[in-house]
């Protein structure tokens, strides 16, 4: 059985510090298993960044990271073992196919080169890809490039999943699909982390959402009850509102535009 | 730095592997006609007026030495023209990294690769030798791994320079002010000593030079104690340069 109440992630006072410019200060985060969290941020608010501090491909300034309480700093190559990262980039191998893909990435993990491939059909399978693993990345549309970024994420059946804008640039339908995806994700408990500007994507998948902005925390909470207990009507409207953009903002860009 | 694993470092081979075995066909060509030119040019060309040197006929003399060239060029082409692509544009280096391999194995196991690229097209280069009746002893089934510890020695060469290059287009100055030179005078085409012994010494210093003369001194049977000394040279400054792109990797690709 799941154990909802196991901590899957820990992030204490994460700070990033570019020379004198610091990206992320005193970002934490607390994640258990089968639960989403959304970071909202304007573009620079800091939300790669703390992904990737994380994620472990960035260094931490000071703070502390656990994934299932393996530091992630003392041991990254387990840590990263337990997590599936898609990131803000597609980064497929434009030299190898759908399926070429799956296993490049599969093998990464010491996993055998059969089961890769079993595995891939698997998930490949689930992304709804099955019929073009042997179509070359050109040959795909972003929202199909998306799915395959996410099925090769969850290659090492990761308890935590790591988001970064996922669906940003995409039609209405892919994302309707992709967030599909997410979901079934998390009734089998996993744990989502995701950054997004996107309201509607962070009602419909986050448990809480953390709003952030010149890499500091302005507000956390539960997603249902955030916008009330900020005096807004819905997510959008809160992080609007709370970033510093407002009415006049938006009657100064129509006049503009 | 960061602990290397031999599974992590053994796996960056097979990606490359499973990346280049598409790419083999094509690739074959461009690799070979290179010194196949310049076998045309200078062994077939000048060699009908030079006769004999270094106690062979000179169109051996240079097809052995170009055995050496193209391995040597088959590794920078990879650790120069293709890292750039997987740590710059494709970012290949920082899609491998969010898994349990770590960015010095990606180093390691890239350089290493850069070996077995000089391995195959140096190897097949020594097939054309083979077919041209120039091989004298059966020493030369020790020539590929020559190949491959030259590939791998320029292969973190190339990728030193790949790092600290600021823009693309310092990677055209390495080949052209380093490799390039180096493939003229390493005692490819002539050798060095019989010149001048000042240039024998700037010679010893290019890692192609020891390289070529154990090719052919493994070609003609010719091994000594001189061979063993090129070797050990060759595996000490491969070691010695594989720490460089290990240490500024992670300072440099700040992804
Ligand atoms: N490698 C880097 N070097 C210097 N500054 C960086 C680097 N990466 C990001 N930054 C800066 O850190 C800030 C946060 O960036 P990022 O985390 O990518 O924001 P977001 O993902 O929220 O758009 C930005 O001001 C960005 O310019
Ligand atoms: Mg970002």
């Amino acid at each position: 059985m799941v154990n909802f109440e196991e901590i899957v992630l820990t992030a204490d006072n994460l700070v990033k510090q570019y020379g004198t410019f610091f990206a992320v200060k005193n970002i934490s985060i607390q994640l258990k298993k089968g639960k989403s969290l959304a970071i909202l941020g304007p573009n620079g608010a800091g939300k790669s960044t703390t992904l990737k501090m994380i994620y472990a491909t960035t260094a931490i300034t000071t703070g502390h990271v656990e994934i299932k309480g393996i530091d992630v700093e003392t041991n990254p190559r387990e840590a990263k073992r337990h997590i599936g990262v898609v990131m803000q980039d597609d980064l497929l191998d434009t030299s190898l196919n759908v399926m070429e893909n799956m296993v490049a990435h599969a093998i990464l993990f010491d996993i055998p080169w059969k089961l890769a491939k079993k595995k891939a059909e698997r998930l490949l399978k689930f992304v709804g890809l099955l019929n073009y693993q042997k179509k070359e990345i050109y040959e795909l549309s972003g929202g199909m490039r998306r799915r395959l970024v996410l099925a090769r994420a969850l290659v090492n059946n990761p308890e935590l999943i790591i988001l970064d804008e996922p669906t940003t640039g995409l039609d209405i339908q892919s994302r309707h699909v992709f967030w599909n995806k997410l979901e079934q994700l998390k009734e089998k408990g996993v744990s989502i982390l995701i950054t997004s500007h996107y309201g509607e994507e962070i009602e419909r998948l986050a448990d809480d959402v953390m709003i952030i902005n010149h890499g500091e925390k302005i507000v956390s909470g539960p997603t249902k009850l955030l916008p009330a207990q900020q005096g807004y009507g819905n997510i959008e409207e809160t992080y609007l509102g709370l970033t510093g953009y407002t009415k006049e903002h938006e009657e100064i860009e129509q006049t503009l535009s | 730095m960061n602990k290397l694993s031999v599974n992590g470092i053994w796996h960056v081979i097979q990606r490359n592997w499973m990346s280049f075995k598409k790419l083999i066909k094509i690739s074959i060509f461009p690799n070979l006609f290179d010194p196949i030119l310049y076998l045309a040019a200078m062994g077939l060309g000048i060699g009908h007026f030079v006769g004999h040197i270094g106690g062979m006929p000179y169109l051996n003399f240079v097809s052995l030495g170009l055995v050496a060239a193209t391995g040597m060029n088959a590794a920078n082409a990879e650790s120069v023209t293709n890292a750039y692509i997987q740590m710059y544009l494709d970012k290949t280096y920082y899609e491998m990294s969010t898994s349990p391999i770590n960015l010095e194995e990606i180093i390691v196991g890239q350089a290493l690769w850069a070996g077995v690229r000089s391995t195959i097209f140096g190897t097949l280069f020594l097939l054309v030798t083979l077919f041209m009746g120039i091989l004298q002893s059966w020493m030369v089934v020790f020539i590929p791994v020559i190949l491959f510890i030259t590939g791998t020695l320029f292969g973190f060469l190339g990728l030193t320079f790949t790092l600290l290059a600021p823009t693309r287009d310092y990677l055209n100055y390495f080949s052209m002010l380093i490799i390039q030179p180096m493939y003229m005078f390493s005692n490819t085409f002539f050798p060095l000593g019989s010149v001048s012994p000042w240039l024998r010494n700037v010679g010893w210093l290019s890692p192609l030079t020891h390289a070529v003369d154990l090719i052919r001194q493994m070609a003609t049977g010719a091994v000594t104690l001189q061979s063993l000394n090129d070797i050990i040279w060759l595996i000490i400054v491969a070691v010695v340069l594989s720490f460089v792109p290990q240490s500024i990797v992670r300072s440099k690709l700040n992804y």
